[in-house]
């Protein structure tokens, strides 16, 4: 696993490249939590995701309600093809959020199956 | 795996070695359990290897031994002198078992050690439970059931990833399994800072339609079993029969998400049940999301079926429609026979039912020969594998391409079909098609294409198998010939003449013997088959460009529709498909050319095989003949009969064992009125004659 | 990139089985003796999936899987281990010590090669 953190004007972008399973989760975890800290609203780059299973996604989902719950932004701006498949074999494509809080904006509304 | 049997074999030898040490330490210290564990594991492995390669009896007699020393490291056991002696000279029959050539085993021996040890091992408690590995149980699920909806809740334990588990391996698998939806439920996961990354936080709703029953979506999850929450339950199919699907509520209800109690509260309400039972809080998005998956599931899945039932199909044992085709044929007979009657009797009335029932005799026959009908295609696709593994063996990269998969032939001719039409497209790749860098080097794309198409005409299905490959090297097959003595050396031949060579019994031009061709199989045995089933074969090729075989094959071997015809007093069928035409032949029209057997129809002269003279009949011929006059490939070949009778439908008989060889003759049938009339087979006539004329 | 994995098993005969069986299948292989000689190499080499055997000197089966599942390289890797049918002890056995799943011997190369689809995808 490879991150870095871009500034910008409009907000931040986290760029999370490689593999990203389980055995590098614990990190994972760290650069959401530095990134969302520093910025308002925050892009997850996935353009270079190569590999990753169930706990990346968790992490993703459960960042992503903590942004809405503090008034901020978290999106996935770019996605590899690898990653959409993972949302699809994960079942995690939906047409509504989870939770109330999300119900609306949810990371992963709007996925398909044949994504 | 020879290899792999010897490294047992010495591996065996040593762990005996090692047994028999232990075993004596043993019978000094029969305390020490580690010595007892150290027996147990060289007994574990020479049966678990043994088993594994192949020596199944080895494994069978160790499993007891290798049982009473489980016992013995258990403490259900104590080592005796006994149990030493005897192991000692198990040592010795499984030594005598594991060698090349079974040296100096005794039967005798081990049996007696064999029902002793199994004695003791069999004072243990029976522990009952045979394991069985998930493969097994696979396996036994294999056999076709029901399709079945089921809906399964599944929800690992949290530390899930620690037994190296990867959750959606196994949502991919139930994906193989059947049509799934599944949802992933997110709503336990915890806020971000309370979360533990490597923990598993999520669930998943899934609803399957499957016909691979209970027992193959359980041995999906065989290794979690007890590492997970697996509810499984089979939706009931009482909304099969298109009643309506269930409603939002009920399956809410059903899956324990909602209380019965609530679900009515809800429904008081004015709106949407999903949105009240969310907004109320009762239930997260996600579970009604789930629940609404599963609505669609199963609709779509009735959706499927529905439509499955108006091109339903029944599966009928073959047998059955043969026998029918049989019935249909001693029917058509009968008709026959019936009409011949009616048409002798002149009465109005049976002539009347005649006619209704050879009308509803052909329907009949009809609708019986189009249930044998299948469509070509279930054998192209079986080629599409044999091009692609040979291709790969022998380095070339080759494309099959098919066309007409839906052209249909009687099931008989399609099974027979199968090996001719394999061996073709195997000379196609072996033969035919060049190896990539010489297709470059001549200017063609690197990928080969064999062309396998088939079409109806008339009567007749017409298959071709088309390469664009090094076409047929004319040279070769002619010095080839030459030295199998088929032709002379200064024989002048054309084209086509040279390539009916290659079905010269054991003709073979491949320079060198490859898995594919050379093996022994040629092209005489593929004309043979194709003859045997009334069909024609043809070569064309161009040399480069690559070469075309056409196979011409008759839509049934059944029933066929004939031209009936008398000669003295026998009656002959020609295939009425390739009848053109009947003209009369006068004394006159014989001496205008002058006694040669050709006659001249509308300027064109057709030769002709007079059949009276062929077979040999008695009598002579009467002043005015008839001429049927036959297209045979591309020319005309006329047949000289007595008389023309008229259109008959052929039941074909196929000759008895003495007559099967005769050429010219194809089968016989029976007429109406019980006599056997031969069915000749008119291209096979006439190359017999032309040969006559050849040699005289 | 080939996936790794390792055989662990006292027989020499049982590691080229299974060697056979997946270099067919296209994996690169690992052997290791026992359980001790595993974790030795297990320090130096990136190892996607491991299949071991529970009988064996040194460091048996279950010994391995409780100190692979300890240390933090190979935390999560799948382990399969090899059991008899006499064995089902020790089959809960290595489950409680973290074993991804099991392959009762004797197995067929598919039985392997499905087991392995199973739990490495």
């Amino acid at each position: 696993m490879k991150h870095s953190i871009v500034k910008e004007s409009e907000g931040s972008t986290l760029v999370l490249q490689g593999d990203l399973s389980i055995e590098s989760a614990g990190a994972v975890k760290e650069a959401l939590q530095e990134a969302m800290e520093q910025a308002e609203s925050l892009a997850v780059d996935l353009s270079g995701f190569d590999s990753g299973d169930l706990s990346f996604l968790q992490l993703l989902c459960s960042a992503h309600r903590a942004s809405v719950q503090n008034n901020k932004k978290l999106s996935i701006s770019k996605q590899s093809d690898a990653f959409k498949h993972l949302v699809v074999a994960a079942g995690f494509c939906r047409a509504k959020g989870c939770t109330e809080v999300s119900a609306e904006n949810c990371l992963w509304i709007g996925g398909s199956e044949d994504g | 795996m020879d290899n792999a049997k010897e490294i047992f074999r010495e591996e065996a030898y040593e762990l005996l070695e090692e047994l028999s040490s232990t075993l004596l330490e043993l019978e000094q210290q029969p305390d020490d359990l580690d010595l007892v564990g150290k027996a147990f594991r060289a007994l574990h492995t020479i049966k678990g290897s043994g088993a594994m390669f192949g020596f199944d009896e080895l494994a069978g007699f160790v499993h007891d031994i290798e049982t009473v020393f489980d016992r013995i490291r258990d403490g259900g056991l104590q080592v005796t002198k006994k149990i030493i002696d005897l192991t000692l000279a198990s040592c010795d029959v499984i030594k005598s078992m594991v060698s090349p050539d079974g040296e100096g085993f005794n039967a005798e021996l081990q049996k007696q050690i064999s029902e002793q040890f199994a004695l003791m091992a069999e004072e243990k408690a029976d522990t009952g439970d045979e394991e069985s590995s998930p493969e097994e149980g696979t396996e036994n699920a294999e056999s076709e059931k029901p399709l079945t909806t089921h809906r399964i809740r599944f929800r690992p334990e949290k530390d899930l990833f620690l037994s190296g588990t990867n959750p959606l391996l196994l949502l991919n698998e139930l994906r193989d399994l059947g049509d799934c939806s599944i949802t992933g439920q997110t709503d336990e996961i915890p806020p971000f800072a309370e979360m533990d990354p490597e923990n598993c936080y999520t669930y998943w709703d899934i609803i399957i339609t499957t016909d691979r029953g209970m027992a193959a979506i359980k041995d999906v999850f065989i290794f979690i079993e007890d590492g997970c929450n697996l509810e499984i339950d089979t939706i009931k199919p009482e909304t099969e029969d298109g009643a309506e699907s269930k409603k939002l509520g009920e399956i809410l209800v059903e899956r324990g998400d909602v209380t019965p109690q609530t679900l009515d509260h809800a429904l008081g309400a004015q709106k949407k049940i999903g949105e009240v039972l969310v907004e109320t809080g009762t239930v997260g998005v996600g579970i009604v999301a789930s629940a609404l998956a599963e609505q669609e599931h199963v609709k779509r899945v009735q959706g499927e079926r529905k439509q499955f039932e108006v091109s339903s199909s029944i599966r009928v044992a073959a047998g059955k429609v043969d026998t029918l085709v049989d019935l249909v044929g001693e029917m058509v007979t009968v008709q026959a026979r019936l009409t011949q009657t009616a048409a002798r009797e002149k009465n109005p009335e049976l002539t009347m039912i005649a006619e209704e029932v050879e009308r509803l005799t052909a329907e009949l026959r009809d609708n019986t020969m189009s249930i044998r009908m299948l469509p070509i295609g279930t054998t192209f696709s079986k080629f599409k594998r044999v091009v692609r593994d040979l291709s790969a063996e022998l380095g070339k990269d080759v494309a099959l391409i098919t066309e007409g998969a839906e052209t249909e032939l009687d099931k008989t001719v399609i099974e027979r079909l199968g090996d001719p039409l394999m061996h073709l497209i195997r000379n196609c790749i072996d033969h035919g098609i060049e190896p990539p860098e010489a297709r470059e080097a001549a200017g063609k794309p690197r990928q080969g294409t064999i062309y396998l198409s088939a079409s109806h005409s008339g009567a007749h299905v017409v298959i071709q198998i088309d390469d664009d490959g090094a076409g047929m090297n004319t040279e070769a097959i002619r010095g080839r010939a030459i030295e199998r003595d088929l032709i002379k050396p200064d024989a002048v031949l054309s084209d086509k003449e040279i390539f009916e060579l290659v079905f010269a019994p054991g003709f073979s031009t491949a320079q060198k013997v490859t898995s594919v061709s050379g093996r022994g199989v040629g092209m005489d045995v593929v004309r043979q088959n194709i003859d045997a089933l009334r069909g024609t074969i043809d070569i064309s090729s161009d040399k480069s460009k690559g070469t075309t075989v056409t196979l011409k094959l008759p839509l049934t071997l059944a029933i066929i529709d004939g031209l009936l015809v008398q000669v003295a007093s026998s009656y002959y069928v020609l295939p009425l498909s390739i009848v053109e035409e009947c003209i009369e032949l006068s004394r006159e029209d014989i001496e205008e050319m002058h006694g040669k057997q050709v006659a001249k129809v509308r300027g064109e002269l057709v030769p002709y095989v007079c059949l009276r003279e062929h077979f040999s009949l008695d009598g002579s011929r009467p002043s005015l003949e008839q001429i049927a006059i036959c297209e045979l490939d591309d020319q005309r070949v006329g047949f000289v009969v007595d008389s023309v009778i008229g259109g008959h439908q052929t039941v074909i008989k196929n000759l008895g064992k003495m007559y099967r060889n005769i050429d010219g003759l194809s089968g016989a049938t029976i007429l109406g009125d019980g006599t056997v009339a031969l069915i000749l087979d008119p291209g096979k006539l006439a190359q017999q004659v032309e040969q006559q004329v050849a040699v005289a | 990139m080939a996936k790794t994995i390792m055989t662990v098993d006292d027989s020499t005969s049982v590691r080229q089985m299974v060697k056979f069986t997946l270099s067919g299948a296209g994996y690169d292989v690992v052997e290791a003796v026992d359980g001790r000689d595993a974790l030795a190499k297990l320090q130096n080499t990136h190892v996607d999936m491991m299949i071991t055997d529970l009988n064996m000197p040194n460091l048996d089966g279950i010994g391995l899987i409780r100190a692979v599942r300890s240390d933090t390289s190979h935390k999560f890797m799948p382990i399969i281990m090899l059991t008899t049918e006499s064995q089902d002890t020790k089959k809960q056995d290595g489950k409680a010590a973290g074993a991804t799943g099991w392959i009762v011997k004797p197995f067929k190369p598919e039985q392997l090669l499905g087991v392995l689809k199973k739990v490495l995808g």
